[in-house]
């Protein structure tokens, strides 16, 4: 018994050849393992249709609008918080008002060496500060 | 509306004229859709003359029920290929009842055997899902051309190879064999697969 070949089972599950030769329907027919033959070739088709429908669906219709959204979103975000005009950093206003919090080093030479005289008034100020100690 | 005008509409305007009852319609349909059914019936090992047979009663049952009102949406192939599914699936049962309840009857037991179908169906549907993520895979590997041409192929329309040819402005030779190439390649993996070693 002579099996179909490869060409013909093709053919058949492409639906190329739209009249069927007899000779091959008959022997479907009576031939088990062509027609087993012709059953995987005919899976194999149908699940390249349904592949290639899942990819002309693509993404569902609400990821099509939601993504574009949300990236939307995230550039108007990130946009103004590059663009719009920043507010000062807050400070301690106490410390700004008060005398000698500058770095001294940045007062030039010498600038971090502090006189004794100095250093006695630091201790009155902090004693008045704090009595306990 | 002749058939000509047909072929140019969607599928979307097919279906409405379909559920109008315009039978130029119903054939534009059968003509995009009954290899998509039949190859479904031949997946499932119905003999080709039955499958044949099957197509033809698909249409018939979906033509009846939207002359009898009770046909609401056409979502095509789905709706025919379910169908042709439930028509298979039923006489493959009654079938295999039948050669039970006759093996039965010889062996002199009960004629009321188990019906393992739920779990045949169970099984079928697991293989088809590794079946279609290995054609994933495989077509994902091919080159970003003969993925085109497949796509153009097989996508929903019927659309012959001399169609793709025109709209892609290549050969029917060219087309061909691009499908060619994929489907040998899927079959390979496919080969490879049930012999045990996964591509």
């Amino acid at each position: 018994m002579k099996h179909l070949s490869q060409e013909q089972l093709d053919a058949l599950v492409m639906g190329l050849g739209a009249d069927v030769d007899e000779s091959v329907r008959q022997h479907l027919a009576v031939c088990a393992e062509c027609a087993a033959r012709l059953a995987r070739e005919a899976e194999l088709e149908s699940a390249l249709y349904d592949v290639a429908g899942e990819s002309s669906r693509g993404v569902p219709w609400t990821w099509r609008f939601a993504l574009p959204a949300a990236a939307a979103v995230l550039i108007v975000v990130l946009a103004a918080q590059f663009l719009l005009p920043r507010k000062a950093p807050t400070t301690n206003p106490h410390l700004v008002q008060t005398a000698g919090v500058a770095d001294p080093c940045d007062l030039g030479p010498g600038g971090c060496v502090v006189p004794p005289e100095d250093i006695c008034r630091f201790v009155s100020v902090e004693k008045r500060a704090h009595p306990v100690l | 509306m002749d058939e000509g005008r047909c072929q140019q509409l969607s599928e979307t305007e097919l279906a409405a004229r379909a559920l109008a009852g315009s039978s130029p319609a119903w054939d534009e349909i059968v003509r995009r859709h009954s290899h998509r059914v039949l190859l479904m019936l031949l997946a499932r090992k119905v003999p080709w003359d039955a499958a044949h047979d099957l197509v033809q009663e698909v249409w018939l049952r979906l033509v009846r029920q939207q002359r009898e009102g009770r046909l609401k949406s056409l979502t095509l192939p789905g709706l025919a290929i379910a169908q042709a599914e439930w028509l298979a699936r039923e006489e493959d049962r009654t079938r295999r009842r039948r050669e039970r309840i006759a093996e039965a009857r010889v062996a002199g037991l009960s004629d009321d055997p188990v019906d393992t179908g739920q779990e045949a169906d169970l099984e079928e549907r697991a293989e088809r899902r590794e079946r279609m993520d290995l054609v994933r895979r495989q077509l994902a590997s091919c080159p970003p051309r003969a993925r085109q041409i497949f796509q153009a192929v097989y996508d929903a329309g019927g659309r012959s190879h001399a169609e793709v040819a025109r709209q892609l402005g290549i050969s029917v030779q060219r087309v061909r064999q691009a499908v060619c190439e994929v489907r040998s390649r899927i079959r390979v993996a496919l080969k490879e697969k049930e012999s045990g070693g996964e591509t």
